[in-house]
C-alpha cells in the first residue's frame, strides 16, 4: 500500500473511532429505549423545544445539573441531583448549553409553577429583573384588540409596556410552546431525591 | 514542492503569468465570496457583542435576537470564511502554486455556486429561527444537501488530485488531507444520524461535541496547519525542523481530536469515562500543538534578515502559531475537572474559542491571502500601510477581546460557584468585561474592513492592467461591491 | 492508546539534523504520562453506569464552604441581610409579574397589594395566601377580582416568605407589623393537609379560628 493511501485510510479510520465512540456506542448504550418514537415527547411541549433551540436559549442557559464536586449547581437549588443520561432519553432537542449567562433551567419547571409569570418575563426581563442582559421576546407575543374584558391570559402590563388604549397582549403559539415546554423541565421524577446510582 | 514555492520569497518580482490562468477562475470563485462572508460574520459578532451593552439595541426584532445572531456570526465565520479558504489552501497546494492544472476546475464554479447558495440559505434560516442549536452543525437542514454536494464537487477533485500528486514526506499535504476528508466523512455522518427520528437522548449531545471539536481541530485546524506548512518554506526560507515529530503530531491530531469533544461534557449527563477520554485526548492535542510549534520556531530562529521587516505573510502567520499553542493550552488546562467547576459554562471558556477561531484559524488564514493573492493577481498589494493597519487591528483587538472575556470569566467563574449569590448579581459583575469586549470587536471589524478595501483595491489595479482576465475579475468586483459600504 | 511508545520514538528524531530542545523532551514525557494516567485513573471501569469521581483532579467539593453555610450561616445571616431588601428581591423576582412593581396590580385582573386590607390585616391569614395560593372571587380595595394565585410553599421557603410579606406589609404606604419565619412556620405547619389554594371564605374563617385559640 502507497504512502497516500495509507494516510487516507488512517484520516478515515481515527475518524471512524471517535464517530463510534461518541455516537453510536452512546446511542445504543445510553439512547431511547427503542428504535420506534413511542417514548419521544410530543404535542405543545415538544414544539417548545423547538422554540428554544431556534431562538438561540442554549447560547445562555445550560441545561445540566452538575455533580456537588463539580459545582454548587445543587445548592443553588437548580436541581436535587446531577443530570443523568435518562433525563434525556427521549428527547430530541438535548440543549445542553456552553454558557451561564442565566440561571441553568434543567429543573425549571419544579421551581416556577406559574405560566403568567414566563409570559411576563419572556416579554420584558426587565421587569423582574432591572438591568439583566436577557433580550425581550415580544415577537413571540401578538396585540390584539380588547373587546370587552381582557382574555384570561392577556399580560398584566403597565407602564412604558403598557400596549395603546383599546389593546391588549396575549402570547403568541411559540411563546405558548416555550412556557409549556418550560413548566415540563422537570428532570427529577417526582419522589426521587436520591443519589447518583 | 520546496523550490516553487520559495520563488515566493520576492512577490514584488512575481511575474503575472506565474499562476495557471485556467485557476484563477476557482480560486476567485472561492476567496472572493469568503471575502464577503467574512465581512458578515463580523458584522454579526459585532451586533451581537452590541446586544450585550444594551439588549434593547435594535429593537425586540426575532431575527436580530442574541441567539440567533451570535450562532449565525460564528456558522458564517466558520463555513463562509474558513472552509473556502481552506479548500484554497489544498488547490493551491495540489497545483504547486497555480502552476499545474486541475482536472475538475471546472466544477469549482459549480461548487462553488452552490456552497455559497446553501450558506446564504442557511444563515438567513438561522436568523429566521430555523436553527436546532447544535452549534457547529446548527444549519437548517434545507441548506445542507446544496451545502454536501457544494463541498463535495471540489473537495473530491482536490483530493484525488492530491493522492496523485503526494510527495513523501509532505506534512502540508497531510494536514491538508486531513481537512479535506474529515469535514465530509463526520459532516455526513453527523447530520444523517441527527435526522434520524430514532436518535434521541444525550448520544445527540456527545455526536454535536465530537463534530464541534473535530471541525475546529480536524477540519479546520487541520487546513490551517497545513498552510503554516505550506507557507514555512517561502516566509522562513527553509522548512519546519522536525519533520519525524511533526508526522507523530499529525498522527496524534488525526486521533485525539476525534476524542476531544467530550471534554466540554464535564459535569454532564455522561459515564465517566467518556469525560476523561475528553480530558486525556485534550493534553495530547496539546503535546501535538507544541510539537508543530517547536518545528517552527526551531526554523523560525534562523529567519532570513529581511523577513524581520515588514512582510505580512509571516506577522500574520507567527501571530497565527502563538495563538495555536496558547489556545491549545488554554484547552487542556480549562477543562481539567480539579478547576473545571470553576470555569466551565463561563466566558473563558468563550476566550479559548475566541483565540482558537479568530487568532489561529483567521489570522493563518490571512496569512495565506496575503502570500497567494498576489501571485494569482499578479501584481503585490498596493500598500504595506494598509496591511500594518489590518495586522495591528486585529491582532490588538483579538488580544484585548481574549484578554477581557478570559478575565471577565473568572469573575463570573467564583461567583457563579457561590451559591449565596444570586445569579442576577454575578452576571451583572460581569457585564463591564461583556461591554468593553464591544471595543475589540470594533476593532475587529475595522481590521476586516481594511482587508476588504485593501483587496479590492488590489483587485481593481490588476483588473484595469490586465485584459485577457477581465472578466473574472470585474464578475468579482460585483461580489465584492456588495460589502463595501 | 499510543501515548506510552511516544517518548521512544521521538528519542530516534533527536539523531536527524537538529536536536529537540529539552525542554520539549521533559514537557511531552510529563504530559503524556499525565493524560495517560489520568485516564486511567478516572476510566471509572469503562462502565456505563459510572458517572462520578472523587479526588483531587476530579474536583472537590467545598466542605468549607458548605458547612460554614449549614452551620454558621442562619446564626449570621439575620444580622447581615435587611429583610426588607430580600423581600423586594423576592417580590421583584416572584410577585411583580401579576401584581406589578409598583404594588398597583392590574385592573380587572390582579388585584393591588398596595392598601390592600388584606395584606395589612392579620399576617396568618396573609401567609396561609402566599403559601397555599388564593382561587375565586374576592374583593380588594372596593373592588371585585376573580382569578387565581399559584401556591407558593413549595417554591420558597419560610424566611423568603416571611422577607416578602414584611416587604409587602410596610411599602407603598402599608404599616402593617414585620412578620418573622416563626409565624410563617407554624402557618406552614398548620395548612399542611390543606393542598388545593384557599377560597376566601376558607381562609377568613382560618384568621378567625387563630385569633380565637390566641385569645
Amino acid at each position: 500500500m502507497t504512502e497516500q493511501k495509507r494516510v487516507l485510510l488512517g484520516i478515515l479510520l481515527a475518524t471512524g473511532v471517535g464517530w463510534l465512540l461518541l455516537a453510536w456506542l452512546p446511542l445504543r448504550k445510553l439512547g431511547p429505549a427503542g428504535a420506534s418514537a413511542d417514548g419521544a415527547p410530543f404535542g405543545r411541549a415538544a414544539l417548545g423545544g423547538e422554540v428554544y433551540a431556534a431562538n438561540g436559549c442554549a447560547s445562555c442557559h445550560t441545561q445540566v445539573v452538575r455533580p456537588p464536586n463539580l459545582g454548587s449547581d445543587i445548592a443553588r437549588g437548580w436541581g436535587a441531583r446531577r443530570t443523568l443520561p435518562s433525563d434525556y432519553r427521549e428527547e430530541h432537542v438535548i440543549p445542553l448549553g456552553v454558557l451561564r449567562l442565566g440561571p441553568d433551567l434543567s429543573d425549571v419547571g419544579e421551581r416556577r409553577t406559574d405560566p403568567r409569570w414566563y409570559y411576563r418575563f419572556l416579554y420584558d426581563p426587565r421587569v423582574i429583573y432591572p438591568g439583566t442582559v436577557m433580550p425581550s421576546y415580544r415577537y413571540l407575543f401578538a396585540r390584539v384588540p380588547l373587546l370587552g374584558t381582557p382574555l384570561p391570559d392577556s399580560l398584566p402590563l403597565s407602564g412604558r409596556d403598557a400596549p395603546r388604549p383599546g389593546f391588549q397582549v396575549v402570547p403568541g403559539p411559540e411563546a405558548r410552546a416555550l412556557v409549556a415546554y418550560l413548566l415540563s423541565l422537570k428532570r427529577v421524577p417526582p419522589g426521587e431525591t436520591g443519589k447518583t446510582p | 514542492m520546496a523550490e516553487t514555492l520559495e520563488s515566493k520569497e520576492t512577490p514584488v518580482k512575481v511575474s503575472s503569468g506565474e499562476v495557471d490562468p485556467s485557476l484563477r477562475a476557482p480560486f476567485l470563485w472561492l476567496l472572493g465570496p469568503a471575502a464577503v462572508w467574512l465581512s458578515v460574520a463580523t458584522i454579526l459578532a459585532l451586533l451581537g457583542s452590541l446586544k450585550l451593552v444594551d439588549p434593547r439595541f435594535l429593537g425586540t426584532w426575532g431575527w436580530l435576537t442574541f441567539g440567533r445572531i451570535s450562532p449565525a456570526a460564528f456558522l458564517s465565520f466558520v463555513y463562509g470564511f474558513g472552509i473556502p479558504v481552506g479548500l484554497s489552501a489544498a488547490l493551491w497546494a495540489v497545483t504547486k502554486g497555480g502552476r499545474l492544472p486541475l482536472l475538475g476546475r471546472r466544477w469549482c464554479l459549480a461548487s462553488s455556486f452552490l456552497w455559497n447558495v446553501g450558506l446564504w440559505g442557511g444563515i438567513t434560516g438561522v436568523l429566521a429561527g430555523e436553527s436546532r442549536s447544535l452549534s457547529w452543525l446548527g444549519l437548517p437542514t434545507f441548506s445542507l444537501p446544496s451545502l454536501g454536494l457544494g463541498y463535495l464537487l471540489s473537495a473530491g477533485w482536490l483530493v484525488a488530485a492530491l493522492v496523485s500528486r503526494w510527495e513523501e514526506a509532505s506534512l502540508a499535504l497531510r494536514f491538508l488531507l486531513l481537512g479535506l476528508v474529515w469535514i465530509p466523512w463526520a459532516g455526513g455522518a453527523a447530520a444523517l444520524m441527527l435526522h434520524d427520528p430514532a436518535v434521541r437522548g444525550v448520544a445527540m449531545g456527545s455526536l454535536e461535541w465530537w463534530f464541534n471539536d473535530g471541525l475546529l481541530y480536524a477540519g479546520l485546524g487541520a487546513f490551517a496547519l497545513g498552510i503554516v506548512y505550506l507557507l514555512a518554506p517561502s516566509s522562513l526560507g527553509r522548512p519546519l525542523a522536525f519533520s519525524g515529530l511533526g508526522r507523530l503530531a499529525f498522527w496524534t491530531w488525526a486521533l485525539f481530536a476525534n476524542l476531544a469533544g467530550t471534554a466540554h461534557l464535564v459535569g454532564g449527563p455522561f459515564p465517566l469515562w467518556m469525560v476523561s477520554l475528553g480530558v486525556s485526548s485534550r493534553f495530547l492535542l496539546w503535546v501535538a500543538a507544541v510539537a508543530v510549534g517547536v518545528g517552527f520556531w526551531v526554523a523560525a530562529r534562523r529567519l532570513p534578515a529581511e523577513k524581520r521587516e515588514w512582510d505580512p505573510s509571516w506577522h500574520f502567520l507567527r501571530f497565527g502559531m502563538s495563538s495555536f499553542l496558547v489556545a491549545a493550552g488554554l484547552g487542556a488546562l480549562l477543562v481539567l475537572p480539579a478547576w473545571s467547576r470553576y470555569v466551565h459554562y463561563t466566558v473563558l471558556e468563550e476566550a479559548q474559542l475566541v483565540l482558537f477561531l479568530y487568532g489561529f484559524l483567521g489570522m493563518t488564514f490571512f496569512s495565506l491571502l496575503y502570500a497567494l493573492l498576489p501571485q494569482l493577481l499578479g501584481r503585490p498589494w498596493p500598500s504595506p500601510t494598509l496591511s500594518k493597519v489590518h495586522f495591528w487591528l486585529s491582532s490588538y483587538g483579538i488580544s484585548f477581546l481574549v484578554g477581557l472575556l478570559a478575565v471577565g470569566g473568572l469573575f463570573q467563574g467564583v461567583g457563579l460557584d457561590e451559591p449565596d449569590l444570586p445569579v442576577h448579581d454575578v452576571i451583572v459583575l460581569l457585564l463591564p468585561f461583556l461591554r468593553s469586549a464591544a471595543a475589540p470587536a470594533t476593532a475587529l471589524l475595522a481590521g476586516h474592513a481594511v482587508f476588504g478595501l485593501h483587496l479590492l483595491w488590489l483587485i481593481l489595479e490588476s483588473g484595469s492592467s490586465r485584459r485577457g482576465d477581465e472578466e473574472t475579475a470585474l464578475a468579482h468586483a460585483d461580489i465584492e461591491g456588495v460589502r463595501t459600504p | 492508546m499510543n501515548c506510552e511508545d511516544q517518548p521512544e520514538r521521538r528519542g530516534q528524531e533527536i539523531s536527524s539534523k537538529e536536536r529537540l530542545p529539552c525542554f520539549f523532551l521533559v514537557f511531552s514525557t510529563v504530559i503524556v504520562l499525565f493524560a495517560g494516567g489520568f485516564f486511567l485513573r478516572y476510566s471509572g471501569g469503562l462502565r456505563w453506569d459510572v458517572y462520578d469521581a472523587s479526588g483531587y483532579l476530579a474536583g472537590l467539593p467545598r466542605p468549607t464552604a458548605t458547612s460554614a453555610v449549614l452551620a454558621g450561616g442562619p446564626a449570621q445571616k439575620p444580622a447581615a441581610v435587611n429583610p426588607i431588601q430580600v423581600g423586594q428581591d423576592v417580590y421583584q423576582a416572584n410577585c411583580a409579574a401579576c401584581h406589578q412593581p409598583t404594588g398597583q396590580g392590574m385592573s380587572g385582573q390582579f388585584p393591588p397589594v398596595a392598601g390592600s386590607d388584606w395584606v395589612n390585616g392579620d399576617p396568618r391569614v396573609l401567609a396561609a395566601m402566599v403559601l397555599g395560593g388564593l382561587q375565586g372571587p374576592v374583593r380588594v380595595a372596593g373592588a371585585e377580582y376573580n382569578g387565581m394565585m399559584p401556591a407558593w410553599k413549595t417554591v420558597l421557603n419560610d424566611a423568603k416568605i416571611a422577607a416578602v410579606l414584611t416587604f409587602l406589609r410596610q411599602s407603598w404606604g402599608n404599616h402593617g407589623s414585620a412578620v418573622e419565619e416563626d409565624q410563617v412556620k407554624s402557618v406552614r405547619a398548620e395548612t399542611a393537609n390543606h393542598a388545593a389554594p384557599w377560597k376566601v371564605e376558607e381562609v377568613e374563617t382560618l384568621g378567625k379560628s387563630a385569633g380565637k385559640e390566641a385569645k
